[in-house]
């Protein structure tokens, strides 16, 4: 076999994954999941382990700060990371740090996974120091990752998640991924700082979309998204471009106190009730086409800054542009 | 020390944020210079030791979608760097905004100081070890208790300036105004939504206290509140005093409560903050909160009759209670007398179904009661002068007997049944510890349209008026009053004895507050369990 590195058409940086090319792996993965359909396994690094994971077993090979990869596999149990060994930050703080990549492709995860615990003395997160990949994977329970750490890529692409999942506060070094995932509960991501892209394309949100305060250091995409329930991007902060078009939102949308910084459109965005975009602050001119709005428009105190102001311009108040944003 | 950096880089996305705003002219309306604001709830309120409140209005789904209670505010306060938010929002907001709700004050009678509590007066009215050194904090329970106590003066006698470092005694000259505005009591409750929108819904503010994030420190506009990660700034520990004053079903993703702060009217929405319903009773955010009862309560005394001298058709009197150790020994048997008298001028008759109720209940949660004993009034059973068992068995130790009896205006049971002046009854006090008290209740379903319903009650306190510490069944200090050999006639000025009435803790349940749990018990069905569930003990017992 020829040792490769395997490009995924979302990566930026290329991540180990096995020791195939993508085309053998292709092959090798088909033939795989033939066998493995008929004995009833899954793929690991090293070996056919049985279909079903323990929690607790990935938790062992964390311990030993071995790369934990799965394809296929259902893991039961609690995946807790905060049952790994932590280490004080102060008296009410401490911090798990989990320093093996995980990937894990097709699986299904029976249990909840936390990576937060709190109570009322002591606090406890956790640290991600390689890449973390579910890639179509099933979350059966609550995911909570509140005030994570993730060094490198998150990546949750085309995964359903049945239960609230929570990345309140939590830092992202990295790309966060979670184009075409399916959230059936509410997606709670406050306080967030994403450093890198937040690619959220053709995700599914049925529940609440809460983004309030978040911090976007790069691009974010929300290209055709769809929210079911409360979206609320208010006083969140993107530094670089947004893009919102085809997003069909179904409840309340509130950009309120938002900044954009960059580029931000909304192309055939659809919002089914009310958006309120009072307070939100434009570096630049939005770009709003063919946009509609079936419920009010807020937008008191909008605040539009030209694009390159000069000096004299720069704390200048001027209407937003919405000449192609249509309230039926 | 390196992960400790890196954690530390990895708490403070608030702080990155809102740095980077700055750098980028991100906010459109920075904050002034000052942002530090100051808190000073120490946190340390012992929810064992507080009252909780008989909440009647739990599982109404008919409340208005918003409410607000806002306009009987006074204008914002601001505590400045002193840490006297709890006398801002137990005096400056709350006292005075039940003063406005119930004197129906306007804008323009808020605006006078001489109508403000002051929350100086107030602070330094707490005794000065249960409050920081430096004017650094203090509790709910001690502030609201001087409230109760003491009273407030006006922020027009006492001006919230020359604080000091808070070590001076309040002016004794500000006695007399803050004697005349009191709290009858306060009552913690709990942390919920439904409870906390139905208080609101009756115009009842709620001050409440809560653990804040760094993200709160800089709210400004009018977003709603919905969750704090970063405590850089803050630190682990800061602890604020608020209070509530409306809510909106349709405000945020689910709702908001809205809450006034006391830094200014610069800080958050003019002095304002919306916080969501899931995020205010989180046990991230929001620790503990109260209601309380405006009034001065020497002036409320419901045992005394308004007018003695007033005859009414029907008024029944617990009379001559009494609870003593039995006198065959043992730390949990104990005897019982009782008499109650009907001081109206009409007989009433058996076919009423009245009954009496011998309880406890636990001084400080109104959810930990039990019967020790119960008789009723009633002609459900044998013919008019006898008297028998509930409990099927033999004859109860405890009470728990039917007596088919009318009472004539101006006679005691007791002498209807036996010629006596006091019905006796032995009973064994369950396993119980803590502090209690024991109330006889007469017609505790409330069947019989009354002269005067406040003194069905009879308390046994300590005495002091202190409810009775029992521990494991035994109980301490009991203080029986010297019987009246005097019947409670009408016409006759009474006075049964109530914890408030006796010098002591002025913050126990009030009788309303017992009738209201007894009927709110009544209605939710828990007494009639109560009392099925002592009949079958009883009946076992037999």
């Amino acid at each position: 076999m020829v040792k490769t590195k395997r490009f995924f058409a979302w990566q930026e940086e290329p991540i180990l994954i096995d020791q195939y090319n993508f085309q053998e792996m292709k092959t090798v993965f088909s033939l795989l999941l033939i066998l493995f359909t008929t004995h009833s396994g899954c793929i690991s690094t090293n070996k056919i382990v049985s279909k079903t994971i323990k929690a607790g077993d990935i938790l062992n090979n964390i311990k030993k700060n071995k790369a934990i990869t799965y394809s296929f596999c259902t893991i039961e149990g609690n995946l807790d990371f905060t049952e790994l060994q932590a280490f004080p930050i102060n008296n009410t703080m401490q911090q798990v740090s989990i320093t093996s990549p995980l990937y894990f492709e097709s699986c299904t995860f029976n249990g909840k996974v936390t990576a937060f615990k709190s109570n009322d003395s002591l606090n406890t997160v956790s640290r991600f120091v390689n890449s973390v990949s579910f890639y179509n994977c099933i979350f059966r329970e609550a995911v909570d990752l509140t005030a994570g750490n993730f060094n490198q890529i998150a990546l949750f692409t085309k995964s359903i998640f049945d239960k609230q999942v929570t990345l309140q506060a939590a830092l992202f070094e990295n790309d966060l991924r979670i184009e075409e995932t399916f959230f059936s509960d509410n997606l709670l991501l406050q306080e967030a700082v994403i450093r890198g892209a937040f690619q959220a394309n053709q995700a599914n949100v049925t529940g609440q979309f809460l983004l309030q305060q978040a911090d976007f250091w790069q691009q974010a995409s929300l290209a055709s998204i769809i929210v079911h329930k409360y979206a609320d991007f208010g006083l969140a902060n993107f530094r670089r471009s947004v893009f919102f078009e085809y997003g069909e939102y179904f409840n309340t949308v509130n950009y309120s106190g938002t900044i954009f910084s960059g580029t931000a459109e909304w192309n055939k965005t659809k919002f089914q009730q009310s958006v309120d975009f009072s307070n939100a602050l434009f570096y630049r001119k939005p770009v709003f086409s063919n946009v509609e709005i079936k419920g009010s428009l807020k937008q008191e105190n909008i605040k539009y800054l030209n694009e390159k102001p000069g000096f004299d311009q720069l704390n200048r108040i001027t209407p937003v542009s919405f000449e192609y944003l249509s309230v039926k | 020390m390196r992960r400790c950096k890196k954690f530390l880089w990895m708490l403070v996305p608030a702080v990155v944020l809102l740095g980077c705003e700055k750098k980028q002219g991100g906010n459109p309306d920075p904050l002034p210079e000052e942002t530090e604001f100051a808190t000073g709830w120490m946190g340390t309120d012992d929810p064992d030791e507080i009252p909780s409140n008989i909440f009647l209005g739990f599982g109404n789904n008919n409340l208005p979608s918003s409410h607000m209670i806002s306009g009987k505010l006074p204008p914002i306060g601001d505590q400045g760097r002193y840490g006297t938010c709890v006398t801002w929002a137990v005096g400056y907001n709350m006292k005075t905004m039940l003063n406005a709700i119930d004197r129906n004050w306007n804008e323009s009678a808020l605006a006078s100081p001489q109508n403000q509590t002051s929350p100086k007066d107030l602070f330094l009215a707490i005794p000065s070890n249960l409050r920081g050194s430096n004017c650094n904090g203090t509790n709910f329970e001690p502030a609201f208790t001087q409230l109760v106590n003491r009273g407030s003066a006006s922020l027009g006698t006492a001006p919230y300036e020359n604080m000091g470092n808070c070590s001076q005694s309040p002016d004794p000259s500000h006695i007399a105004e803050a004697g005349n505005n009191k709290l009858s009591n306060f009552r913690k409750i709990a942390m919920g939504v439904a409870e906390i929108k139905t208080y609101i819904s009756q115009n009842r503010p709620v001050v409440f206290g809560a653990k804040l994030g760094d993200n709160f420190m800089t709210w400004r506009g009018d977003q709603v509140i919905s969750s704090h990660s970063s405590f850089v700034n803050v630190g682990q520990h800061a602890r604020h005093a608020m209070m509530i004053t409306g809510y909106d079903d349709n405000k945020g993703p689910n709702g908001a409560f809205r809450v006034v702060n006391s830094w200014g009217s610069v800080w958050g929405d003019r002095g304002f903050i919306w916080i969501d319903y899931n995020f205010m009773v989180s046990p991230q955010f929001g620790m503990m909160a109260f209601v309380a009862t405006n009034g001065v309560s020497e002036d409320y005394d419901p045992v005394d009759p308004p007018d003695n001298n007033v005859v009414g058709e029907y008024d029944l009197v617990p009379w001559n209670v009494e609870d003593i150790q039995h006198p065959d020994g043992g730390n949990k048997r104990r005897r019982m007398f009782y008499n109650v008298y009907n001081r109206g001028s009409q007989t009433i008759l058996a076919s009423e179904r009245w009954n009496i109720v011998y309880l406890y209940y636990n001084a400080f949660n109104a959810n930990d009661f039990g019967i020790l004993l119960y008789d009723e009034y009633t002609n459900q059973y044998g013919q008019l002068g006898e008297s028998g068992n509930l409990a099927s068995g033999g004859l109860g130790e405890a009470g728990n007997w039917w007596n088919h009896i009318n009472l004539p205006s101006g006679t005691g049971v007791a002498e209807v049944l036996y010629d006596d002046t006091r019905i006796r009854w032995d009973y064994t006090m369950p396993n119980i510890t803590g502090f209690y008290y024991l109330v006889a209740l007469a017609d505790a379903f409330d069947v019989i349209g009354e002269t005067d319903e406040a003194n069905n009650y009879f308390f046994i306190t300590d005495s002091k008026g202190w409810p009775l510490y029992i521990n494991n069944g035994s109980v301490q200090n009991i203080f029986n009053r010297k019987q009246d050999p005097e019947a409670p006639t009408s016409g006759r000025k009474i006075e049964s004895p109530s914890p408030k009435e006796l010098s002591g803790n002025k913050n126990a349940y009030m009788p309303d507050e017992i009738s209201s749990m007894i009927k709110t018990l009544k209605q939710n069905g828990k007494l009639k369990a109560a009392i099925e569930k002592f009949q079958s003990d009883r009946g076992k017992a037999d």
